[in-house]
């Protein structure tokens, strides 16, 4: 456990940057560093926290703010089935405590690793995960200190902040040139759907399905 | 703060470990269909796109040339921290000129 822990030291502190920047955010989301913290320990999913964060600062409802959260969090339905023979050898507390402190980051490394070394394992991961959310708790809830500390956060373009943020999110899911037409589909539809008066959450969820189907359209070859 | 903030976040907890045990029980079984898969593969990606496309659909231009400057630092860097500099640095001059 303790190697994992240690390993990951790098990866964490590049998780804690924008743990940072989340927290400042959130700040301004009117979420106190208490809220931010707890946040972070009992949900901990950085894209789904931003997403969720972001969604209720614009449209102020907690339907839409989690369902766009709980969307981004449907890829933990393959990462954790992806886990199960990693897993097996901790106990069920354990287990419990793995499962839920594991990230894109820690699950992807402890992989590489075990290529390297079999003996890498659940208690790699379970070490890698405890360090990352140590790192993301204590950023974020720092971020929330110091954004609330700040007067007019605007000034320093805060209110692109999280579309940013989103932009990078894509960049790092981006999975080769079969997702640009579902990814133009969805873009266009979701800016219609906005233009057109719908409620955001509907507009999220609309211009996302249509990318989906898109997807099997265009790349019937993948199925 | 108010009880929704506290609201959504037993929301999200709740999603979270649910996916997670979902995934964990039945997950394998559900990734050996063809259609679930590819579903879980493509989706998050789409959704990422509709949160861009929603923030900037009543966009001014600054947000659009602030999110073009996020696109080539996100490809060029693939770092998330950078991306949000120069969008947030680009919206900020942009906004004065545009």
């Amino acid at each position: 456990m303790r190697r994992g822990a240690i390993a990951i030291l790098p990866l964490a502190l590049g998780v804690a940057t924008y743990g940072f920047a989340f927290g400042v955010l959130a700040a301004e989301a009117a979420f106190s560093p208490l809220a931010i913290g707890t946040m972070g320990v009992v949900v901990f999913a950085g894209s789904s926290q931003i997403a969720a964060v972001d969604q209720f600062l614009t449209t102020g409802t907690v339907i839409g703010a989690a369902l766009a959260g709980a969307a981004l969090n449907l890829r933990y339905i393959g990462i954790a089935a992806s886990m199960t023979p990693i897993l097996k050898e901790l106990s069920w507390p354990a287990r419990l405590v793995a499962l839920q402190y594991a990230t894109d980051e820690n699950f992807g490394f402890t992989l590489a690793e075990r290529a390297k070394d079999p003996s890498v394992g659940g208690r790699f991961l379970l070490g890698s995960g405890l360090t990352i959310m140590a790192f993301w708790v204590t950023s974020t809830v720092a971020g929330a200190i110091i954004g609330q500390t700040i007067p007019d956060l605007d000034r320093f373009g805060i209110g692109f902040a999280f579309t940013a943020a989103f932009i990078a999110m894509a960049r790092a899911m981006w999975p080769g040139r079969r997702a640009l037409i579902p990814w133009i589909v969805t873009f266009v539809i979701t800016v219609a759907l906005v233009k057109l008066g719908l409620p955001t959450a509907a507009a999220l969820i609309i211009g996302a399905v249509s990318g989906v189907a898109t997807d099997f359209l265009v790349n019937r070859d993948d199925s | 703060m108010t009880a929704d903030h506290w609201l959504l976040i037993a929301v999200l907890c709740a999603s979270t470990i649910g996916l997670r045990a979902v995934g964990y029980i039945a997950g394998a079984a559900m990734m050996e269909r063809p259609l679930f898969r590819r579903i879980l593969q493509v989706f998050p990606g789409c959704l990422v796109t509709a949160l861009v496309a929603s923030a900037l659909a009543n966009g001014t231009p600054a947000a659009y040339a602030a999110a073009l400057a996020s696109l080539a630092t996100a490809i060029v860097t693939r770092n998330i921290v950078a991306t949000m500099a120069a969008g947030m640095a680009i919206f900020v001059a942009a906004s004065s000129f545009l």
